[in-house]
């Protein structure tokens, strides 16, 4: 293990510039994962019926392997950036998208139906009632979908995407552990960081009102 | 070559290979199983322990799973026990976290009934508890049993078995049959293994609702409701 650290820090330029290229291909999917998923997951809560089939098929699409995926991207979309982009943003869609859904039914009828008693109109009681209230598990599927973001963007280094899979993927190839690490562990803590950030972020925008209850059973 | 044909050429390897995908999931998943169930019978009255635990484990989900490899070849080397390490830790979380949901999920009143029939603690757990969160923990072998096979997949990359090297092969040499030769039978494992889990969870649940309404219908249940009333009456 000694003799690894060396190498991890000789890499370093290498890896931050790999980071920053991780970080802004995770960050540009989900900003658009987000930016698609976040209304059309509130269209589906106005259309039950399609929005089954719909929360369906975005559950069949997890369940397929995250290399099998992006393996099929490269005959459709070809090798690069771009492919990859693309195909990360796709699947970005799914988690938000369901828990997006997901968090917006979770409103209590009557919640709703008291907010349309005080005068609200449709739109109002969705910007200040039922989306406050869903922002929980919103936030818990964007985090969801970071997450699995970062490990997929670690992959798509082998479609062209560029990021630390490269020192991964290359390090593996050349049996250099140290370029191997200088890729893994940076990815690693990347992963983590994101997920304590967004978590914390979660708590934050949960509504005072609800925190006992969203937090769960508390102590 | 079309994808029939490369299938027809290739039936016996592909097979093989997706049987070794299959078995080292299974293996992966039923080891963190073997220690997250427990883990979380013994824990979930414990909240300290319970969320460290659970952080630990919800740390460990978050790393990449080509990172995690990576890493854990510096002690395990190249080949299928590295896998089989990382899909452990993986099947960790999704484990623990249902079991000990699961258990909280029993009303205690279900718990004081048992014990107060005279059962040990011991057989409070396992023909009370047990029965009664099993669904929730069966969800969350389906869950890590489905992430497994994914996560198999990226194997390949550190030497392992698995569907993956069909994949990869195909990815190299650019070949659309190939990758799909590889890529469909690890996508319908993890499709058809969660239906079939999903069934059997479906199921059940509802035995385990049926069983819950009898227990709502049982004599005693009516006279504790009522003792619980009078208690509220001698304090209101």
């Amino acid at each position: 293990m000694n003799g690894i650290w060396p190498d991890i820090v000789a890499h370093l330029p290498l890896v931050w510039a790999d980071l920053l290229q991780h970080v802004e291909i995770v960050a540009i999917s989900v900003a658009f994962g987000c930016l698609v998923a976040v209304p059309v997951g509130i269209l589906l809560t106005r259309h039950t019926a399609v929005a089954e089939v719909v929360i369906t098929i975005t559950g069949l699409i997890q369940t397929v392997p995250s290399l099998a995926l992006l393996a099929l991207v490269l005959p459709i979309l070809g090798v690069g950036l771009v492919p990859s982009i693309t195909a990360l943003a796709l699947y970005a869609l799914l988690p938000i998208l369901r828990n997006t859904y997901v968090g917006v039914r979770g409103v209590p009828r009557e919640t709703v139906d008291c907010a349309r008693a005080m005068g609200m109109s449709g739109l109002q009681a969705l910007w200040r009632v039922e989306l406050p209230l869903a922002i929980p598990v919103i936030v818990a599927g964007v985090r969801l979908s970071t997450i699995y973001l970062i490990s997929w963007a670690v992959l798509a280094a082998l479609i062209g995407g560029g990021g630390l899979g490269v020192l991964i993927l290359e390090g593996l190839a050349t049996y250099d552990f140290g370029l191997v690490l200088a890729g893994a562990v940076p990815a690693a803590l990347l992963a983590i960081a994101a997920g304590f950030g967004l978590g914390w972020l979660q708590r934050a925008l949960t509504p005072k009102g609800i925190r006992s209850v969203a937090s769960g059973r508390g102590a | 070559m079309g994808l029939l044909s490369f299938l027809g050429q290739n039936l016996g390897t592909i097979g093989a290979t997706a049987a070794i995908h299959a078995w080292l999931s299974v293996e992966g998943t039923l080891l963190g199983a073997v220690v997250a169930i427990p883990f979380g019978l013994w824990s979930y009255r414990l909240p300290g322990v319970r969320k460290v635990a659970a952080a630990i484990a919800e740390t460990i989900q978050t790393i990449p799973s080509l990172a995690l490899l990576a890493i854990l070849m510096i002690w395990f080397g190249m080949g299928d026990t590295t896998l089989v390490v990382a899909l452990f830790l993986y099947a960790l979380m999704p484990m623990l976290h249902n079991t000990v949901e699961g258990l909280l999920s029993v009303d205690p009143q279900y718990v004081d009934v048992a014990q107060g029939l005279g059962l040990s603690r011991a057989q409070v757990m396992w023909r009370v508890q047990v029965p009664l969160a099993a669904p929730i923990i069966l969800t969350g072998l389906r869950v890590a049993l489905v992430t497994s096979i994914g996560i198999a997949t990226v194997g390949v990359f550190i030497g392992a078995q698995g569907l993956g090297s069909i994949i990869y092969q195909g990815m190299q040499v650019q070949s659309a049959p190939q990758i799909l030769a590889g890529a469909l039978p690890a996508a319908l494992m993890a499709i058809v293994i969660d239906g079939i889990l999903g069934f059997f969870a479906g199921r059940l649940r509802r035995a385990s609702g049926r069983r819950q309404e009898a227990a709502m219908a049982s004599p005693l249940r009516g006279q504790r409701k009522e003792m619980v009333s009078l208690e509220e009456r001698i304090q209101g």
